[in-house]
Parts: C-alpha cells; sequence; structure tokens
C-alpha cells in the first residue's frame, strides 16, 4: 500500500540525521527552535553582532570585569587572562548557532523534499492534502481554515513546550529530558486522542 | 557570510528534508493512521528513531555532555496544543516544510498559522513574563 520506506530504514535515517547535527554542530537539532530563531532574526543578527567583537569567552569575560570595574572602581576584580576560569563539559553553554545557518536549515528542508519527491515521482503542484483530510476534515475554505488553525495551535504550542517532533520527541527523548518525555507524552497522546475523535464524528 | 557550519546546517536540512519525504512523515493520511493506531510503520519509525538516536549519542559522546534544559512552565499545555495542531493539519513544523516541498501548496497556509502561533507567543512572553519560561534561551 505505502510506497514509503520501510520503518527500520527511516528509524536509521532520522537518527543518523539527529547524531551527526549534536556530533557536528554541538546543538541539538530541533526545527521549531529554529523557526523561531528564524522569525526573530533582528534580534539574533544583533547578537552576533555584539559577540563578534570577542575572540573567545574568556576576552567577553575580562572586558565586563573591566567595565564593572569602571563603573563601581576598585572593589571589583581586575580580571586577565590567566585568572578567568575555563568553562568546561557540562558548563559549557550550549552553542549559538549562526542564523544564517538556521535560515539554511529551514530552506534545504523544502529543496530535500522536493528532489525525494521528483526523485520518486510524487512531485505535483496541488490544492488538496488528500482524500482523508477531505473526508475527516474538509475541503476548500473549510480544509484551509482548519490548516491555519492547526497551524497556529502548533506554532503557539510548540513554543510554549520549547520543542516539538525534532527537538523534544527525537533528541530530547534519546537523552531522556524530563521536559522532553512529559511534552512527547502530551502531544502524542493529545493527536492520538483528536485524531480518534474525528474518526468518530460524523 | 555562509560560513561552513550554515553549510553543514544546510546539509542536514537537505537529509531531514529527503528523509521526511520518503518515509511519509508529510503525508496527511499516513500521519492520521499513525495516531489511530491503523498503521504502525510510523510509530515504529519514531520509537526506533529514538532508540537508535539514543545509542548514537551514547558512542559519539557528544549528546549527553549538552547539560540538560531547565523544565519549561509551559511544557504540558504547549504539548497538549501542539497535539491538537498537529492532528488537524497534519504537520510538525518540520513537516508543513516537507509538504511544501512535495509540491502541496495548502501548506503555506499551515505554515502561515505557524508563523502566527510563533509571534503570539513572543508578544504573549513579552507581556506576561512569567508565563511559561525557566530559562533566557528558547
Amino acid at each position: 500500500m505505502s510506497a514509503y520506506w520501510p520503518w527500520w530504514a527511516s528509524a536509521l535515517a532520522l537518527s543518523a540525521i539527529a547524531v551527526g547535527y549534536v556530533h557536528l554542530l554541538g546543538r541539538t537539532m530541533g526545527v521549531s527552535g529554529s523557526v523561531a530563531r528564524t522569525l526573530r532574526y533582528r534580534q539574533e543578527l544583533a547578537a552576533e553582532r555584539t559577540e563578534r567583537g570577542f575572540e573567545s569567552d574568556a576576552e567577553l569575560v575580562i572586558a565586563l570585569a573591566q567595565a564593572t570595574r569602571d563603573a563601581f572602581g576598585e572593589l571589583a576584580p581586575a580580571l586577565d587572562a590567566t585568572s578567568v576560569p575555563a568553562p568546561a563539559g557540562a558548563l559549557a553553554p550550549a552553542r549559538r548557532l549562526p542564523i544564517a545557518g538556521e535560515v539554511m536549515f529551514l530552506a534545504m528542508m523544502i529543496g530535500g523534499a522536493f528532489v525525494a519527491a521528483t526523485l520518486r515521482g510524487a512531485f505535483a503542484v496541488r490544492l488538496d492534502m488528500g482524500e482523508e483530510f477531505a473526508r475527516l476534515v474538509g475541503t476548500g475554505a473549510r480544509g484551509l481554515g482548519a490548516l491555519f488553525v492547526g497551524g497556529l495551535l502548533v506554532g503557539l504550542g510548540t513554543r510554549l513546550a520549547g520543542g516539538c517532533t525534532s527537538g523534544h520527541g527525537l533528541a530530547g527523548c534519546a537523552r531522556l529530558e524530563r521536559g522532553s518525555l512529559i511534552a512527547t507524552a502530551c502531544f502524542f497522546g493529545t493527536a492520538i486522542l483528536v485524531s480518534r475523535a474525528m474518526e468518530m464524528s460524523p | 557570510m555562509i560560513n561552513r557550519t550554515a553549510l553543514v546546517m544546510g546539509a542536514h536540512g537537505f537529509a531531514l528534508g529527503f528523509a521526511l519525504s520518503c518515509i511519509g512523515f508529510a503525508d496527511w493520511g499516513e500521519v492520521h493512521r499513525m495516531f489511530t493506531l491503523v498503521d504502525l510503520r510510523l510509530l515504529f519509525t519514531f520509537v526506533g528513531a529514538v532508540g537508535l538516536t539514543a545509542a548514537g549519542f551514547a558512542i559519539v559522546g557528544r549528546g549527553r555532555a549538552l547539560g540538560s534544559r531547565p523544565l519549561q512552565r509551559g511544557t504540558v499545555v504547549g504539548g497538549v496544543l501542539f497535539g491538537v495542531g498537529w492532528a488537524i493539519s497534519g504537520a510538525c513544523p518540520g513537516a508543513s516544510l516537507v509538504q511544501l516541498g512535495e509540491g502541496r501548496v495548502a501548506a503555506l497556509v499551515t505554515i502561515a498559522g505557524i508563523v502566527v502561533g510563533v509571534r503570539l507567543h513572543a508578544v504573549a512572553r513579552a507581556r506576561w513574563l512569567t508565563w511559561d519560561h525557566g530559562g533566557c534561551e528558547s
């Protein structure tokens, strides 16, 4: 029935991408986080400009210490390169990825899907979302309205929860993060209940 | 402007979009059959991917060294809202982009909804600071 990849190949591909992302970039992959950062690109670019003025975290700490001394006098301790403790291991802050990279990440997702659909002959410009959607949700304006409301809940919900299927569901659950396990149970459980209710309603 | 990190991120985006399309994770009917438990392929995919990712993190070692994130106050409410939205639209944020790449133009409406939802959260957070957050990073 389905021309899609079997579950084991799908699982292998997704995990390879999630592990590669963390290994090469030093942060867990999360699509909703990338979307949110892209949408507030002005603040992110401003933050990048500020950070670019400093070669390293240590240099930033020294500059902050000097500014404190300038404002509050000699009571504040003077720091130099030898007295700045190096953050390491779990204490090191998660890396801030470049905003240009977030845009690339999202844009290339569209590109990757386009190539995949084209290669298996499934690419077609169309307005519908498939027959089940038409039957269970609706067509025309009703369908589009449902997509908008659904999208709004996805956007608001993922930000409130701090992640979506990739950030919480995949990367977070794989690390047994408490918040991710709770969030994933909530969104999967709710989606199962709502989908069953859709089947029952006439 | 486009540095090596951005290229690596672009490559991962391409691979993720490619894979999600081939998996059928952006197909409304497939996702619906996962939620109604009629077809367990996508559910096995998800559980298998979490297990393999955990194994990968253990081998590579870097996944665990990142430190854990504080529990956000909106975790339960946000998760429930996301679940409702996902069941209706058939799209998590990643899948909406994949639908668009496959030529499903209606996904633009879903994406518009997601943008409004994210903006709404940003406005709400700025106005009622205590609403959801434990940290300063999202």
